[in-house]
C-alpha cells in the first residue's frame, strides 16, 4: 500500500513565475499533488535499470522492424518510412523519451506500459517542480531520482561530440551550430516544455532560438529557418504521425531536407517506431522472457485481464479495460480510433488506501535519468495528477 | 551496487537558471516572472542576458578568514544576482544592489592596493566575499569602463582568469546566431504550415504523451 507524505505546497504564484501555469486542471483540482511518494534506493535503482534494459530492447526491436519492413504492423505512415530509415542509419540522436511503467513499488514487478519516445511531456514537473518541492520543504535535494536536466544537457552536447559517454570535448568541437525550438501557440504546457529544453541547450553552450510551428520556414535546399536565420537542428514538440497527416506538402519538404541533410530534426523520425504501441507486440515476440514486458498482441488475449489501446493514442485516450472474461470495465473515449488496436495484458499498479493507482514515468536521455508518478483511479489519462517522490 | 541516479553533488545546475528563480522565490525575493516564460517572442533573451548580467552561485569554502568560491554562473536578463551558500548549507539571496556595493568597495581597495586581488595569485588561496564577487562580475556590476581599468592590474587579471577557469559555466560561446547562417537570397522558403488545432482538458498541452 502506497503511503504518501504530505508536504508544504509551492505557491501558485511561484509556479507561475517559473512558467508552470498548468498547476490546476479544468475541474479546479490541483494537478500537482502536495504529497511525496516514498521510494527506497533499491526501488529507484530498479526503475533506472528497467529503463536502461528496456531501451536496449527498443533498439534491437527497431532494427528488427526496419530489417523486416514491419512498418504496416506498427501503423507507420508510408510517407515517413524513408525519413525513419535515414534517421536510423544516420544514428540521429534521440534527445529524450519517457517510459511509463506499472509496478516498481510495494514489491510489484516493473512492467512496461508504453514508451513516449517522440513528444513526451511531464518533463518540467519531473525535472524542476518535484525538485523545488524538496527545496521548499527543507529536504535534501539529492534524495530524488532526478538528473533529468544534466542528462539532457549532456545529450545536447552529444550532437557535437558524437555518441559516446564523454561530452567534455564539447567546447573545443563546437562551431556555432544552432538549434531552433518550436511548439504550437496557445498551449502553455507544450511551450514551457520546449522552452525548458531550449534553456538546457543554451546552458549546454548552444546558440538557440524559439519560433512557433507556424512561423518556421522550410527550404528544400537550404533547410529550416526562423527570421532569416538557418538552423542546424530543429526540435519540434509535434508528433511525427500528425506531420504525416498534413496535406500541405510539409512531409515532402521535410523528406527533402532530411535527404539533403540540410537540418537534423529532434526527436528523430525513428522515434515514431518506439512511440507506436505496435512495438509492444514486437518486443514481446523478440523478448518473451523479459521481466519488463507484458504480453501484447493485435488480437484480444483469451482469458486475461487486458487493456486495448490504439497505436498512437495519447494520454490514455481510446483505451478500454477488459476483465478476464472480456467484459468492459472502463472505457476512455478519444480521437485516435482511426488507428489499429493492440491488446496488452493488464499489470497491477501500486495503490494507496483510497484505491488510486500510481504509474511511474521514467525519463530516458542516454540513460534512465528521472522518476515521477502519475496518480489516477484506473486508467492514467490527461486528468491524472503528478506526484513527486523522495528517496528514503 | 553502484548508485547511478543520485546526484554526485547537490547543485543548482540540475535545473539551470530556474534553480535560482525558485530559491529566490521560496525566500520571498522574487522579482517577477522569468523572461523565458512571460515573453512570447524572447528569441534574443539569452544573448541579451549575457550582456546584462549574471546569476551566480557562491559557496563559502572556509571560515576565519571567510573564503568563497564561485560555483556556477549563468547569463541573466534580470541584472546580476547571487545565491550565497554558507558552510552549513544555509542559502541567502544577494541582490544586485548588495553585490554592487561589495564590488565597489573591493574595487576601491584594489585601486588602493589593499585588496588581495592586487596581490599575485597564491597556491590554495581563498578569496573573501567582495574579492570573489569583483573577480566574478566586475563588468556586469561596475560597468565596462571601470572593469577595463581594473583589468590594467595584472594580478587582478590573473585572479579573474583563475575564477573563470574554475566555475561551471555555460558561457563558452556567443549566443547570437552566426551571420553566415542566414539564407541565400535565392533560397525559396515556405512557412505557415501547422495550422489550427483543438484543445485538451488541462488547457495546457495537446501533443505530449
Amino acid at each position: 500500500m502506497i503511503k504518501t507524505e504530505a508536504v508544504q505546497p509551492i505557491s501558485h504564484q511561484l509556479m507561475e513565475e517559473v512558467g508552470m501555469s498548468w498547476h490546476t486542471d479544468v475541474d479546479g483540482t490541483a494537478y500537482l499533488v502536495n504529497e511525496l511518494v516514498h521510494v527506497t534506493e533499491d526501488e529507484a535503482e530498479a526503475y533506472y535499470a528497467a529503463a536502461n534494459a528496456t531501451y536496449d530492447m527498443f533498439i534491437a526491436a527497431g532494427q528488427h522492424v526496419i530489417d523486416n519492413e514491419l512498418f504496416f504492423e506498427l501503423d507507420i505512415p508510408f510517407n515517413l518510412i524513408s525519413q525513419i530509415k535515414r534517421s536510423w542509419d544516420n544514428d540521429d540522436l534521440h534527445l529524450y523519451g519517457r517510459f511509463d511503467f506499472a509496478g516498481g513499488l510495494d514489491g510489484l514487478p516493473i512492467k512496461l506500459i508504453e514508451f513516449n519516445a517522440d513528444t513526451p511531456t511531464s518533463l518540467f514537473e519531473t525535472a524542476v517542480v518535484q525538485w523545488a518541492l524538496l527545496k521548499a520543504n527543507g529536504m535534501d535535494e539529492a534524495h530524488q531520482f532526478n538528473t533529468v536536466y544534466e542528462a539532457i544537457q549532456h545529450n545536447f552536447r552529444r550532437l557535437i561530440t558524437g555518441l559516446g559517454d564523454d561530452t567534455s570535448d564539447f567546447s573545443t568541437q563546437y562551431q556555432q551550430q544552432n538549434i531552433l525550438f518550436s511548439s504550437m501557440p496557445d498551449l502553455p504546457e507544450d511551450e514551457r516544455t520546449v522552452k525548458f529544453l531550449q534553456q538546457i541547450a543554451a546552458d549546454a553552450g548552444f546558440q538557440t532560438d524559439f519560433a512557433y510551428m507556424g512561423d518556421v520556414a522550410f527550404s528544400e535546399d537550404d533547410g529550416i529557418f526562423s527570421s532569416e536565420t538557418r538552423f542546424d537542428y530543429w526540435f519540434k514538440l509535434f508528433p511525427w504521425e500528425d506531420i504525416a497527416l498534413e496535406t500541405d506538402g510539409i512531409t515532402g519538404l521535410l523528406e527533402d531536407i532530411s535527404r539533403k541533410q540540410a537540418c537534423t530534426l529532434l526527436n528523430p523520425a525513428y522515434t515514431l517506431l518506439f512511440q507506436s504501441k505496435g512495438m509492444m507486440k514486437v518486443l514481446y515476440e523478440l523478448f518473451p522472457d523479459s521481466p519488463y514486458l507484458l504480453e501484447t498482441q493485435l488480437e484480444p488475449l483469451p482469458g486475461k485481464k487486458q487493456v486495448a489501446k490504439t497505436m498512437f493514442g495519447r494520454e490514455g485516450a481510446n483505451t478500454v479495460l477488459y476483465d478476464a472474461m472480456g467484459k468492459v470495465l472502463k472505457t476512455i473515449p478519444g480521437e485516435y480510433d482511426n488507428y489499429r488496436k493492440v491488446y496488452q495484458e493488464f499489470a497491477p499498479f501500486p495503490q494507496d488506501e483510497e484505491g488510486r493507482s500510481y504509474q511511474a514515468g521514467v525519463f530516458f536521455a542516454w540513460e534512465g535519468c528521472g522518476l515521477g508518478f502519475r496518480r489516477a483511479w484506473d486508467i492514467h489519462d490527461d486528468l491524472s495528477k503528478f506526484v513527486s517522490h523522495r528517496i528514503v | 551496487m553502484k548508485k547511478h541516479y543520485i546526484k554526485r553533488v547537490t547543485s543548482y545546475s540540475m535545473v539551470g537558471s530556474l534553480g535560482f528563480a525558485i530559491v529566490a522565490g521560496l525566500q520571498g525575493c522574487s522579482e517577477g516572472p522569468l523572461p523565458v516564460d512571460s515573453q512570447q517572442n524572447q528569441s534574443n533573451s539569452i544573448a541579451d542576458a549575457a550582456a546584462e548580467g549574471y546569476f551566480m552561485i557562491i559557496q563559502q569554502t572556509g571560515m576565519n578568514p571567510d573564503t568563497y568560491e564561485l560555483k556556477e554562473r549563468y547569463p541573466s536578463s534580470q541584472g546580476t544576482r547571487a545565491i550565497l551558500r554558507d558552510m552549513n548549507g544555509e542559502e541567502q539571496v544577494l541582490s544586485e544592489a548588495e553585490l554592487t556595493q561589495l564590488a565597489e568597495a573591493e574595487a576601491r581597495k584594489l585601486e588602493e592596493g589593499t585588496s588581495k586581488l592586487s596581490q599575485p595569485v597564491a597556491q590554495n588561496q581563498g578569496l573573501g566575499l567582495g574579492e570573489m564577487i569583483l573577480a566574478s562580475a566586475a563588468g556586469a556590476l561596475l560597468g565596462n569602463m571601470l572593469a577595463n581599468r581594473l583589468m590594467g592590474n595584472r594580478n587582478f587579471q590573473q585572479h579573474q582568469q583563475r575564477t573563470n577557469q574554475r566555475v561551471q559555466s555555460s558561457m563558452n560561446s556567443t549566443r547570437q546566431p552566426a551571420q553566415n547562417k542566414t539564407a541565400k537570397q535565392q533560397s525559396s522558403k515556405r512557412s505557415g504550415f501547422f495550422g489550427g488545432q483543438g484543445g485538451s482538458n488541462r488547457g495546457g498541452g495537446l501533443f505530449g504523451g
